[in-house]
């Protein structure tokens, strides 16, 4: 039971460069995955943000390790990074489903000083990825208050609510950071 | 028993030799044995299944993240046995006069895919074995939490749904059967209240009271003053239970009591704080899993602290504070040897303290009077989580 559990430990500490929380840390806290953010269901919903939208997202200039919880898109994320997973920080892994409901945060880009609104997509349809675990609780709220809760598991209007882990999408640029 | 394993979902935890061989148990070994005439002048031994013995107020039931549900006995820190539970299951419902441990979960065909199925499992107190269960909408909510189940009245359960729209599905345990799905815009749990009610938080700052028919069937709901700010500082999602009233605490460490009325009148106390100025500029926090709990005995409340800035309050902690109810003064406060998540505390007249967390979980077990530590229970499941207790716990 020892060498299961070291090894169980070791894998799931599985750690990135710099600022990476364990996943011990963080579920046995309060989570399944945690997570923070801001609730929107569907694609339909972006045109009401207040958000000014950047001509190609994919062209943000930006510097640091996607696989490190201290990249700058994670501002506001809860959970696996799936570019430890087998996916990248903009893709989900083979054989998993990208939720369409997901929550956003306004980060920060070190590079350009611009503030962009990111949306944090979990992919779901596998067991918990385990690895590289990344929590943060910057304006997060109480369950009663959804969109910005980090304690509810995103994978909304999938086929399986089964978690594996988290990409974070560059939407736009925010007019505002909140 | 068969002599050969069978996989199951939660291989993750148990595929090692050792555990293969050890399931196979002596049954089997006796029977490989016996033509070999092993056992000739020796009466074989056949192994048994225990019964679980009758709960008391210092059981508590532990449950994590992929770990299942684990019952103590916190006299003795002796494991009793541990529950089925799905992935998604965060809470259950202990009913000891009914005999009944009711366990919300949801199941895919294929493990995590495939068709899902949300059902309430009725375990026997007794056996652990379960006995029965009612299909439920799939819907139930994805969130670790442990108010996502309670009694409604002592009849029904109510059952916290998440689509992400929020709703509570109502079972009659006494038939066992489902009765109907409420809708509760903006409001989330179950937190029961007398008479066939059930009190919920919700994000414009208020508490609603949801009431049911003698059919289970939803016959009115009131709502309370706005009394919190959600962005300024809103209260924690767990309550703890006084008497028939339920308390609250803010982020910043405001204490508010809510006493739901016979009729549509709800109290919410004015609120006191935790912290004095000294504390407030030394950086002190709630915070945490589970970061409350109270015993109504004896009058104490433990909140669960840690040093840190603005937007810290999952943060574990590293002391707990034990605060008189009455004259709101902190009695002692213990410093722990390592970070904790969650607390909880039993709900009798020689209370105690659990204080969970680290990985593997762990239970510090304390007198809650002193302060005293007692024992520690290692290894109770994988990952932390929250803690229920019997025989008038939560």
């Amino acid at each position: 039971m020892e060498n299961l559990t070291k090894r169980l430990s070791s894998l799931l500490d599985a750690s990135v460069a710099g600022g990476t929380r364990t996943l011990a840390r963080t579920v046995s806290r309060r989570g399944f995955i945690g997570r923070l953010g801001t609730l929107l269901v569907g694609a339909g919903f972006f045109p009401l943000l207040p958000v000014a939208r950047a001509a190609n997202a994919a062209e943000v200039p930006e510097l640091g390790d996607p696989q490190s919880c201290d990249y700058w898109r994670y501002c506001a994320f809860g959970g696996n990074l799936c570019s430890c997973c087998g996916g990248t920080h903009t893709s989900c892994p083979p054989g998993t489903e990208l939720s369409p409901v997901t929550w956003v945060g306004t980060c920060q880009n070190p590079v350009d000083g611009k503030h962009y609104l990111i949306s944090y997509n979990d992919c779901c349809g596998k067991s918990p990825c385990g690895r590289c675990n990344c929590h943060r609780t910057e304006g997060d709220k109480p369950i009663y208050y959804p969109s910005k809760s980090n304690n509810i598991l995103w994978c909304f209007g999938t086929q399986s609510h089964s978690y594996h882990c988290t990409v974070a999408l560059v939407l736009s640029e925010a007019s505002e950071p909140g | 028993m068969s002599c050969k394993p069978s996989l199951s979902s939660t291989a993750i935890l148990v595929r090692t030799r050792l555990f293969w061989i050890l399931r196979a148990g002596s049954l089997c070994l006796a029977a490989l044995l016996a033509p070999f005439g092993y056992a000739a002048d020796l009466e074989p031994e056949l192994g048994s299944i225990e019964t679980m013995a009758t709960p008391d107020p210092h059981w508590l039931l532990t449950i994590g993240f992929l770990g299942g549900a684990y019952i103590w006995d916190a006299q003795t820190g002796e494991m009793q046995g541990k529950l089925n539970v799905s992935d998604y299951t965060s809470a259950v419902g202990i009913d000891e006069d009914r005999g009944m441990i009711y366990v919300p979960g949801s199941f895919y065909s294929r493990g995590t895919y495939g068709d899902r199925t949300d059902v309430l499992v009725f375990n026997d107190l007794s056996s652990l074995a379960p006995v029965a269960e009612v299909e439920v909408p799939k819907k139930l909510a994805a969130v670790f939490h442990r108010a996502v189940i309670n009694p409604v009245g002592s009849r029904y359960v109510g059952l916290y749904n998440m689509t992400p729209a929020m709703s509570v599905s109502i079972v009659d345990v006494e038939k066992r059967e489902y009765i109907d799905e409420i809708s509760t815009a903006g409001c989330a749990f179950v937190y029961p209240v007398s008479g066939r009610r059930f009190m919920q938080l919700c994000g414009d700052g208020t508490v609603q009271v949801v009431s049911l028919d003698r059919n289970g069937r939803e016959n009115g709901r009131v709502r309370s003053r706005k009394f919190f700010d959600v962005e300024e500082d809103p209260v924690f999602d767990f309550a703890v239970p006084n008497g028939d009233a339920w308390i609250l605490i803010s982020f910043a460490g405001l204490v508010y009591e809510v006493t739901v009325g016979d009729g549509d009148d709800i109290d919410i106390s004015e609120p006191w704080s935790i912290l004095t100025d000294a504390d407030v500029e030394a950086g002190w926090r709630i915070g945490g899993g589970d970061p409350m709990a109270f015993n109504a005995e004896a009058g104490v409340l433990f909140t669960m602290m840690h040093q840190g800035g603005p937007d810290t309050h999952e943060d574990d902690g590293t002391h707990v504070w034990a605060f008189d109810y009455s004259t709101r003064n902190r009695g002692y406060e213990i410093e722990l040897p390592a970070p904790m998540s969650s607390l909880g505390v039993s709900q009798d007249d020689a209370p105690l303290l659990y204080i969970t967390g680290g990985f593997p979980n762990s239970v510090a077990v304390h007198d809650a009077v002193t302060g005293r530590h007692l024992r520690t229970i290692e290894e109770a499941g994988m990952f932390g989580g929250h803690v229920q207790t019997f025989s008038g716990g939560r």
